[in-house]
């Protein structure tokens, strides 16, 4: 394997993980910082631990699926989950939907915590923040990485944000709010999506020009249209007004 | 339960938003599918592909707009 095969996936993973484990680090610290740390920690820790025995139990059933049908289903789902982010940005970057605030998350969940009562809330919010989120960056790896076998350098971009992130939030104390979600999820929108297409028409048999170039140009082809589109919406708008 | 009904909806979330996107995407897949190979156009079916899906994000967009 070399890097031109491993670097796209590994990207993507990376860039998706960053954008999951931010919004995981928000609540984690919001519970934190209102409940006290104990059940913070505790949840996310509970959270980890389900998430890793997932990993275990269903990681190895992958290889016993045949590459044609891992490559449809695992498509499918990228381009669905894809297409759903690169919507958001594109209405996001446009100015149709507010943008992704995690310091208003951040602000909104620690009230809801000091309502609540007792120590099981605030474990429940840290485990299920951890495990909702988790859940998206183990799909995201195993969809990038298992349909064209580089599931190691995928899972190594994941890991790399996991660690950036948690440092960030020991050092900080705070919600990342500075990292440019909308940004993130228009790259990884359009990632993904690229990555997705080109495992669903390998997975029918249908032929790509320049065979695996072909997903740089897919990214490239979504990219250029998602920022077509917010120009357009843009526009669109601007003339309402 | 309600802790596990909830992951189940994010999930269900994370693939599906916008009802016209899920479903115009998976019909447009099956229907690339059937008829890509019925017109011999397998050798282009990636880009043939491509342009469907870009279409159904562009009408799903537009509908948003509104």
């Amino acid at each position: 394997m070399d890097w031109a095969q491993a670097a796209p996936p590994m990207l993507a993973a990376f860039l998706a993980a960053l954008v999951e484990f931010v919004e995981a680090l928000t609540i984690v610290l919001a519970v934190g910082m209102v409940s006290g740390w104990r059940p913070a920690l505790g949840g996310a820790a509970c959270g980890l631990a389900l998430l890793g025995a997932l990993v275990a139990a269903l990681g190895p059933a992958l290889a016993a699926v045949p590459i044609q049908l891992l490559q449809l289903a695992v498509g499918g789902l990228l381009v669905l989950f894809g297409a759903r982010w690169l919507r958001k940005a594109v209405l996001r970057g446009a100015g149709r939907l507010a943008l992704h605030d995690e310091a208003g998350i951040f602000a909104t969940e620690t009230a809801t915590l000091r309502q609540a009562v007792g120590r099981a809330i605030a474990w429940t919010t840290a485990f299920k923040a951890v495990v909702l989120e988790g859940l998206e960056v183990i799909f995201i790896v195993i969809a990038v990485g298992a349909a064209g076998h580089v599931l190691v350098p995928a899972a190594l971009g994941a890991v790399l944000a996991g660690v950036i992130v948690l440092v960030l939030g020991l050092l900080l104390h705070r919600p990342l709010a500075r990292v440019p979600e909308n940004a993130l999820k228009f790259a990884v929108g359009a990632m993904v999506s690229g990555f997705g297409l080109y495992w669903v028409g390998e997975g029918l048999g249908f032929g790509w020009p320049g065979g695996d170039l072909a997903i740089p140009a897919l990214i490239a082809g979504w990219a250029g249209l998602a920022l077509v589109l917010v120009r357009v919406l843009r526009l669109r708008g601007e003339v309402r007004a | 339960m309600s802790v596990l009904l909830g992951i189940l909806r994010e999930l269900w979330g994370l693939f599906v938003d916008d009802g016209l996107l899920a479903i115009g995407l998976i019909l447009w897949i099956v229907v690339a599918a059937l008829l890509v190979p019925a017109f011999g156009l397998t050798a282009i079916g990636g880009p043939i592909l491509f342009v469907g899906a870009a279409l159904v994000l562009v009408a799903s967009l537009v509908k948003a707009a509104r």
